[in-house]
């Protein structure tokens, strides 16, 4: 462990992580980097410090932020399909900012006016995390409101397929409180209107006034079975076409048999029908549906790689620089690539010297080197210097782009066989056999008692009292899970959760952090000067491994070496005070192969031919990494890495000993391996981080993404988890395992009522009084039932054995 | 009776009413964000507009 890590826990002011070696202070408040650094001089210049008394270290972290990124906003043609509204004066544009995530953030980016005199107004859509900013393009262009926003922490997140105009997307939420507000009003009122009918009044009133009473409810019905009930039979209908029954399917009969009934008995004048318990149920069904929808519409489960490219580039061409759309990219174009910026198109270092980071790509954690005529792949991230690139293909072209051309991608998210569907099966085909039976002997009976039976019992045991408690149940584990850091796709991952009997990881980026190497020095026989020489030998070098060493001894000073050389992928030579250092890996240091594999990072140092440092490289595990595995114990695991097998040692030693490591993977064997695993009856989940997993993510039965923060790039997965998190996975596991435990039991409940309920119905005798009791308790119960399990699902019980509460705990007393 | 007709009719057009206006909130977007507007009624409104430098 490097020093600085375990001395100064110092928090950033601005975005609370935790400060290392190059932290800058501004009196007693301690800054992370100099971006947050300025954000925050930045807005006490402007008497914008309110920012900080609402919310404790409310920042986004300003390490990441690239330089000039915006500088595709000049390009009128890419602008115009941003703004919204334009008349020369005043013009509107709608920035998509993930950062935005509690008051501070709302505060700050409404005051935005207080920064620029050429803003208007700015105001804050913050379910979508959208920011409408009203400007004056002379005096502020978009791209300087851009960095404007980018200089204060929040980045605009612009993607290539935003710029494309394009219709905005429709209001599926809206749609259903439309749906929830008219079924509710009919609801309620179709009920006032039976009460007479249950107390038996109509006997003593005239007959005109008992059918208006009725054909009034049977109006108000039309809205709930035409409109409201509309995807039951939707959903019942595409699930006929697909030769399979879900759940909508016996509901839509139900409610279909409920309607023609009640039409039938007050067309005839002889009874009321059901259709206060109808609609009671479809409203109660639908109030389901919407809790265990309320969609996390800021998070993008179908992310593909298209967005975790940049809009647009520069181009060289004929030694002026252009920018130009990153689909226009064609071969043996010369592209300028700047620190930070990721490579578009696979293609040749024609200029510069610099590193790439692949950890997205391909896994590996330690960032290459590069210097003129290497090749270098799309995805990667700059590092350092800027380079030029000759683009080798186009951008459609790309290497990894192939990865996506994999069927796994293109598999439907069909409907699996959840445990709902399965006994909605068998439910359904009993009650049809009972309700055949009923008619059967009714018919050998009294004949014209027959129908009456038939449709009560298929009224009666509607499984909708099933459709209840999985909705209700998995609503409140949807929103108890997205309060703790795990977002699902959707409520059908929590069953899927409960069935995962294998866990892959990834490494870089999962278990490991990605950028952060921690050094170890195994042997330091270096005198004082020549340390120093090696350090300011070490200074010169941009090679990722070089940057940790001299952060790692804080080392400022500048001595320039009399003759120093690079020798890429091997290591450095210098001269310096009459000293002869040789600087690299074993082999160079050494002069001759050792012979054996590389199974760490390590960097020699030989003064005049005499090795006399060490340094050896360990990935810093995230927090809470070993106790999580432990408290895997009941899973079959296995670790797929697309890095080197330099920390094979270290993951042996954290798995447990049967454990299948595999290194070197690529995206393709990734997928491969989750494939094997079902092959052989595992229930596979896949945990990991960068685009190199997404075949595996997607292949397996539920792909986790797990993402430093909520609003960082991930591959599509079935469920985002914030990294900080990722030690509640055994937790989430048991409660994903409880809740589906619930449903059953809410289930056999309603059975109760259910057979009651047919009891009376095979007689036929069901009075529509005894039907509006029962159905609308059974649906209360349950809801009562799935409140009061998740309540204790989610409570102590299962929360002290993660440390979740605790948390919680901190985040109150913070 | 005709008063019984008469007076459900009113109760069914007060609920009506009263519907429409929840259509109306729902369309207009007054639901689309819970969080804004409950915390943009806390902030203290920054007495001066645009100040360039101290």
């Amino acid at each position: 462990m490097s020093n600085s890590r375990t001395e100064q826990q110092a928090r950033c002011y601005h975005c609370g992580e935790i400060c290392d070696s190059h932290k800058r202070d501004i009196g007693a408040k301690s800054f992370c980097c100099n971006g947050c650094r300025s954000v925050y001089l930045l807005l006490n210049e402007h008497e914008l410090n309110d920012y900080y008394c609402l919310n404790e270290r409310p920042g986004a972290t300003m390490k990441t932020v690239q330089p000039e990124k915006f500088r595709f906003l000049d390009d009128a043609s890419i602008t115009a399909g941003l703004l919204e509204f334009s008349n020369g004066k005043q013009a509107q544009v709608t920035f998509y900012l993930p950062q935005i995530h509690c008051s501070s953030c709302l505060w700050l980016l409404e005051h935005l006016a207080q920064l620029h005199p050429g803003i208007i107004s700015s105001r804050v859509l913050f379910s979508d995390k959208e920011l409408s900013v009203t400007f004056k393009p002379d005096e502020l262009s978009l791209r300087q409101l851009a960095e404007l926003l980018t200089r204060i922490g929040y980045e605009p997140h612009i993607t290539p397929g935003q710029v494309e105009p394009q219709e905005r997307k429709g209001y599926s939420s809206r749609n259903a409180a439309y749906k929830l507000g008219i079924t509710g009003f009919c609801f309620a009122n179709i009920m006032l209107i039976s009460f007479p009918e249950y107390l038996g009044l109509h006997r003593n009133e005239s007959v005109a006034l008992v059918t208006f009473f009725r054909l009034v409810s049977l109006g108000l019905s039309l809205p709930v079975v035409f409109y409201g009930a509309g995807e039951f039979f939707r959903n019942a209908f595409l699930s006929f076409r697909q030769r399979y029954i879900n759940i909508d399917a016996p509901i839509a009969l139900a409610i279909s048999i409920t309607f023609l009934r009640s039409v039938y008995e007050i067309a005839g004048g002889t009874g009321a029908g059901y259709l206060d318990s109808m609609s009671g149920i479809v409203f109660f069904m639908l109030l389901g549906r919407t809790l265990q929808n309320r969609t996390y519409s800021t998070l993008k489960f179908n992310r593909d790689y298209k967005s975790y490219f940049p809009v647009a580039v520069s181009r060289i061409k004929e030694a002026m620089e252009e920018t130009i759309k990153i689909q226009d990219i064609q071969e043996k174009d010369v592209l300028l690539l700047r620190h930070q910026e990721i490579i578009p198109a696979d293609g040749m270092v024609s200029k510069g010297k610099a590193s790439v980071d692949y950890s997205f790509i391909t896994g590996e954690s330690q960032p290459e080197y590069l210097s003129a005529g290497d090749l270098v792949y799309a995805g990667g991230r700059i590092i350092g210097n800027a380079v030029e690139i000759v683009a080798l293909r186009d951008f459609r072209q790309n290497s990894f782009t192939r990865l996506w051309n994999n069927k796994a991608f293109d598999r439907q998210q069909s409907d699996k066989e959840t445990m709902t569907t399965v006994i909605s099966k068998y439910f359904s085909l009993a009650v049809i056999l009972i309700a055949l039976a009923a008619f059967a002997y009714w018919q050998w009976h009294i004949p014209e008692r027959s129908w009456n039976a038939l449709t009560a019992v298929l009224i009666v045991a509607c499984p909708c009292a099933l459709l209840l408690t999985t909705t209700f149940t998995n609503g409140h584990m949807v929103a108890f899970f997205a309060a703790h850091g795990l977002f699902l796709r959707n409520a059908q991952v929590i069953g899927d959760m409960a069935k995962a009997d294998h866990i892959a990881f990834d490494k870089t980026g999962t278990i490991t952090e990605a950028e952060d190497s921690a050094l170890l020095v195994s042997r330091m026989l270096l005198d004082v000067a020549e340390k120093e020489s090696f350090l300011s030998v070490m200074s010169q070098s941009i090679h990722p491994l070089a940057r940790i060493i001299t952060a790692h001894y804080r080392y400022t000073g500048a001595l320039i070496p009399e003759h120093i050389k690079e020798i890429p992928g091997k290591g450095m030579e210098a001269w310096l005070d009459d000293r002869y250092f040789r600087i690299g890996s074993r082999s160079f240091v050494y002069g001759e192969d050792s012979g054996r594999g590389q199974e760490q990072t390590e960097v020699y140092v030989a003064v005049d031919g005499i090795v006399k440092a060490h340094f050896l490289f360990e990935h810093h595990l995230k927090q809470g990494v070993p106790e999580l595995l432990r408290r895997l114990a009941g899973y079959s695991l296995s670790m797929v890495s697309g890095d080197n097998s330099s920390s094979k040692a270290q993951m042996r030693s954290l798995f447990p000993e049967d454990t299948q490591l595999l290194f070197r993977q690529t995206p393709q064997q990734k997928l491969e391996h989750i494939q094997s695993l079902q092959a052989s009856g595992k229930k596979a989940m896949m945990i990991g981080d960068g685009l190199n997993d997404a075949g595996a993510l997607k292949q397996s039965n539920v792909g986790v993404s797990v993402v430093q923060h909520s609003f960082s790039f991930s591959p599509a997965c079935d469920a985002i988890l914030e990294g900080s998190r990722l030690s509640d996975l055994p937790a989430f596991l048991k409660m994903a395992k409880a809740s589906q435990k619930l449903i059953l039991y809410g289930f056999a409940y309603s059975i109760v009522f259910n057979i009651i309920g047919i009891g009376y119905a095979v007689s036929g005798h069901l009075s529509s009084l005894l039907a509006a009791i029962l159905m609308p308790s059974s649906s209360l119960g349950i809801m009562l039932i799935a409140y009061a399990g998740t309540r204790w699902i989610t409570g102590r019980r299962f929360a002290k054995y993660s440390g979740m509460l605790k948390a919680d705990e901190d985040h109150l007393l913070a | 009776m005709i008063v019984t007709v008469f007076l459900l009719s009113v109760s069914l057009l007060v609920g009506l009413i009263f519907l429409g206006a929840y259509i109306w909130s729902v369309r207009s977007g007054q639901f689309d964000d819970d969080y804004s507007p409950a915390h943009r009624i806390f902030f203290d409104d920054l007495s001066k507009p645009f100040k360039s430098k101290k």
